[in-house]
C-alpha cells in the first residue's frame, strides 16, 4: 500500500519522510524508556535517603557509602532524564 | 496609579512606602528579638535604616540616570551585561519568591493570632496545617494575577502608616516612662545587634520598588531621588518607634512567649481587640506583599525570557485574560513550594541575603558605569563618590557573611542555600549559552560513555568476574540499562544529522532542480 502511495507522489521525498517518521518513533520510544529508567533511579535514591521501607538494612547498605550511593544515583537518574527528554522532545517538535 | 508620565513626587513616594511597608513588620521583629538582640532591636534597626539609606544612594543616582522598567536588573545588566546581569536578575527574582513565601507564612501566622481569642482548638489546627493553607493562599492569589485582578492600592498604604501611627501614640500613652532605652551593656552583645540588623533589613529594602514605578514619572530625573531619599530617612524613626513600642509595652514575664510582638505588644496597649484588628491589618498586608512579589516576579522572569535567558514560554499571554498566565503560574508553583518549607528564620535570611547580594551588584554597577560612560546624563550624583559605593558594597557582603562567622545556624543554612542556587545559575546560563542541539551531542557522548561502562561492567558481573557496582541492583537490570543507554546516546549524539535531514525535508532540497527547459 505504502509502495503505492510513493509511485503515485515524489519518490525521493516520501522515502526520506517516511525514513525520518519511523527514526522519530524509535527515538520517543527510547527516549520515553531511558526517561522512565532515570526517574525510577532518581526515585531509588530518595527512597534510600530517606530510608522508606527500611531499604537500607534490607539491602545492607553500609552507612559510610549511603551518601556515595545516594549521589551517584540521583546524578545519573536526572542527567539521563534530561536525555531521554530530549529524545522525547524532539518527537514532540516533529509532531507538533 | 496614573497612567503615563504624570506621576508627581507624592505617588512615587507613596509607592516607596508601598513596597516598604508590608508584612516583613508582623514576621521579622519576632526571631531577632527572641533570638538575636532582645530589646536591643531598637538600635538594630536605626543602623540597618541608615544603612539602607547609603544604598539608595546609589540607587538614586542610577534611578534618575536609567527611569526605565526593570530597575536593578537595567542597571547591572547597562554595566556588566551577559552572565552578570543573568545571576543578579535571578537573584532579584528569587528575593521575590523568597519574600512571597514568607508574607504567606506570616499569613497563616497571623491568622493563627486571630483565632487564639476566639477559638484556641482552631488556633492549633491552623499552625498545624499552615502548609495547605500557604497553598490555597498562593493558589488563589496566583489565580487573581492570571485573570489581571488589581488586589491593593496606595490608599491601604495610607490606612497603614495611620494604623501604626495610632499604636504609636497608644503605647506613649499606655506607659512608655518605664522605658529603659539601649540597655547597657549590650542585652546580648553586639554580635547579636549585628545579626538581627541583617535579619531585619528587608523591613527597609522595599523602598527599591520606587525605581520601578518612578519610571512613569513626570520629571524622574528630579523626583526619584528625592522620593527615594524621603522614604528611607522616613522609615527611620517609623520603625525604631514601632519597635520601641512594641519592646517597652510587653513585660519581660510576658516576652517567653513565641508569638508575633507587634501583636502581643497591641494587645497590651489596645486589649483583645487592638491584638485582632492588627492582625488583620497584618492579614492584608501580607496578601498585598504576596500580590506585590507575584507581579514583581512576573515582570523580572518576563524581562529575562526577552533577552533570552529564561524560556520564551514565559512571554506567552493568555488568550483569555490577556495576562502573562505562564509566568504567574511558574511564580506562584515556586512560591507554594518555598511556603511549604515554612522555616521563618531561613526564609528571612534567604530573602535579606537575596537582596544584599542585588544591592552589592548595584553599588558595583554605579562604579563602573562612572568608569565606562563617565558623559552619561546623571541628574543627581552620590555624593562623597567613591566612598559611598564601596562602603555601600563593603557593608552588604558584610552583612551577608557576618551573622554565619557569628554562628547563627539559619544564617548558614540560607547562605550555603544561596552558594548552591549561586551554582546552579551559573550551570544554567552555561547550558543556556551552549544551546540544546550541543548539550544533546555531550549529554549523548556521555550517554554512550557511561553506557558502555555499565554493560561491560554488568556482563563482568554476571559472569562473576568482578563484583556488582550496585549490590542491590540485579545486574541484567543494570545491563538493560546500559544498551538503553548507549541506543539513546547514540541518538542524541546524532541530533545534528536528524535536524540537518529535517530542515532538507522542509525545504525540498532533495528534489532535483528544475531543468532550465522547465522553468521556461
Amino acid at each position: 500500500m505504502r509502495t503505492k502511495v510513493r509511485r503515485k507522489t515524489n519518490l525521493v521525498w516520501d522515502n526520506d519522510c517516511y525514513l525520518i517518521y519511523k527514526k522519530v518513533t524509535i527515538r520517543f520510544l527510547f527516549g520515553a524508556i531511558q526517561a522512565l529508567l532515570a526517574l525510577s533511579v532518581v526515585f531509588l535514591s530518595l527512597l534510600l535517603e530517606f530510608n522508606l521501607f527500611d531499604l537500607q538494612s534490607l539491602w545492607n547498605i553500609p552507612p559510610a557509602g549511603l551518601d556515595f550511593y545516594v549521589s551517584f544515583l540521583m546524578i545519573l537518574g536526572i542527567v539521563f532524564f534530561v536525555g531521554g527528554a530530549f529524545l522525547v522532545y524532539d518527537w514532540w517538535e516533529s509532531i507538533s | 496609579m496614573k497612567k503615563g508620565k504624570q506621576l508627581k513626587l507624592f505617588d512615587i513616594v507613596i509607592s516607596g512606602f508601598s513596597g516598604a511597608i508590608g508584612f516583613e513588620i508582623f514576621i521579622l521583629l519576632n526571631y531577632a528579638y527572641f533570638h538575636l538582640a532582645g530589646p536591643d532591636i531598637v538600635l538594630a534597626l536605626a543602623l540597618g535604616g541608615v544603612i539602607n539609606l547609603l544604598i539608595m544612594l546609589s540607587y538614586s543616582e542610577l534611578g534618575a540616570a536609567m527611569p526605565l522598567v526593570g530597575g536593578e536588573y537595567i542597571y547591572i545588566k547597562a554595566a556588566y551585561g551577559g552572565s552578570v546581569g543573568f545571576v543578579f536578575g535571578f537573584f532579584r527574582w528569587l528575593a521575590a519568591i523568597f519574600a512571597a513565601a514568607l508574607a504567606a507564612v506570616a499569613f497563616v501566622l497571623q491568622l493563627a493570632f486571630v483565632f487564639s481569642a476566639i477559638s484556641p482548638n482552631i488556633q492549633t489546627m491552623i499552625l498545624n496545617q499552615s502548609w495547605i493553607l500557604c497553598i490555597i493562599i498562593i493558589a488563589a492569589l496566583g489565580a487573581l494575577e492570571v485573570r489581571g485582578s488589581k488586589t491593593f492600592g496606595g490608599l491601604v498604604v495610607i490606612a497603614f502608616i495611620l494604623l501604626f501611627a495610632g499604636f504609636i501614640i497608644g503605647g506613649f500613652v499606655h506607659g512608655i516612662g518605664q522605658v529603659r532605652l539601649f540597655s547597657t551593656p549590650l542585652s546580648k552583645g553586639a554580635a547579636g545587634v549585628f545579626a538581627a540588623m541583617v535579619y531585619v533589613f528587608p523591613m527597609f529594602i522595599g523602598a527599591r520598588a520606587l525605581v520601578i514605578g518612578g519610571s512613569g514619572a513626570a520629571k524622574p530625573e528630579r523626583d526619584i531621588p528625592r522620593a527615594l531619599i524621603l522614604t528611607s530617612i522616613f522609615l527611620i524613626p517609623f520603625y525604631v518607634l514601632l519597635a520601641l513600642v512594641s519592646v517597652v509595652t510587653v513585660t519581660p514575664k510576658e516576652l517567653t512567649q513565641q508569638i508575633s510582638l507587634l501583636n502581643f505588644a497591641a494587645n497590651s496597649i489596645f486589649g483583645s481587640y487592638g491584638g485582632i484588628a492588627l492582625s488583620i491589618a497584618g492579614m492584608v498586608a501580607c496578601l498585598s506583599s504576596i500580590g506585590t512579589a507575584l507581579s514583581v516576579q512576573s515582570s523580572i522572569a518576563r524581562g529575562m525570557s526577552r533577552d533570552g535567558y529564561f524560556p520564551k514560554v514565559l512571554q506567552s499571554v493568555s488568550s483569555r485574560f490577556g495576562t502573562f498566565h505562564v509566568a504567574a503560574i511558574v511564580g506562584s508553583l515556586a512560591i507554594m513550594a518555598l511556603s511549604v518549607f515554612g522555616a521563618i528564620p531561613f526564609l528571612g535570611y534567604a530573602a535579606s541575603f537575596g537582596s544584599l547580594f542585588v544591592f552589592a551588584g548595584v553599588n558595583l554597577s554605579l562604579m563602573r558605569l562612572r568608569k565606562t560612560r563617565p558623559h552619561m546624563n546623571r541628574p543627581f550624583k552620590t555624593p562623597l563618590y567613591p566612598i559611598t559605593p564601596i562602603l555601600a558594597v563593603a557593608l552588604c557582603l558584610g552583612m551577608i557573611v557576618g551573622p554565619v562567622l557569628l554562628g547563627d545556624g539559619n544564617a548558614a543554612d540560607a547562605l550555603t542555600s544561596a552558594i548552591g542556587i549561586t551554582a546552579i545559575v551559573f550551570s544554567s546560563y552555561y547550558l543556556r549559552m551552549v544551546g540544546r542541539f550541543r548539550l544533546q551531542i555531550a549529554l549523548g557522548g556521555m550517554g554512550i560513555a557511561m553506557g558502555v561502562s555499565i554493560v561491560v561492567v554488568s556482563i563482568s558481573a554476571l559472569l562473576d568476574l568482578v563484583t556488582p557496582l550496585f549490590h542491590f541492583i540485579p545486574s541484567y537490570l543494570l545491563l538493560l540499562f546500559g544498551l538503553v543507554l548507549v541506543v539513546t546516546g547514540y541518538f542524541n549524539f546524532n541530533t545534528q544529522k536528524k535536524q540537518a535531514g529535517k530542515k532538507t525535508i522542509e525545504t525540498g532540497a532533495t528534489r532535483q532542480p528544475p531543468s532550465p527547459n522547465e522553468s521556461t
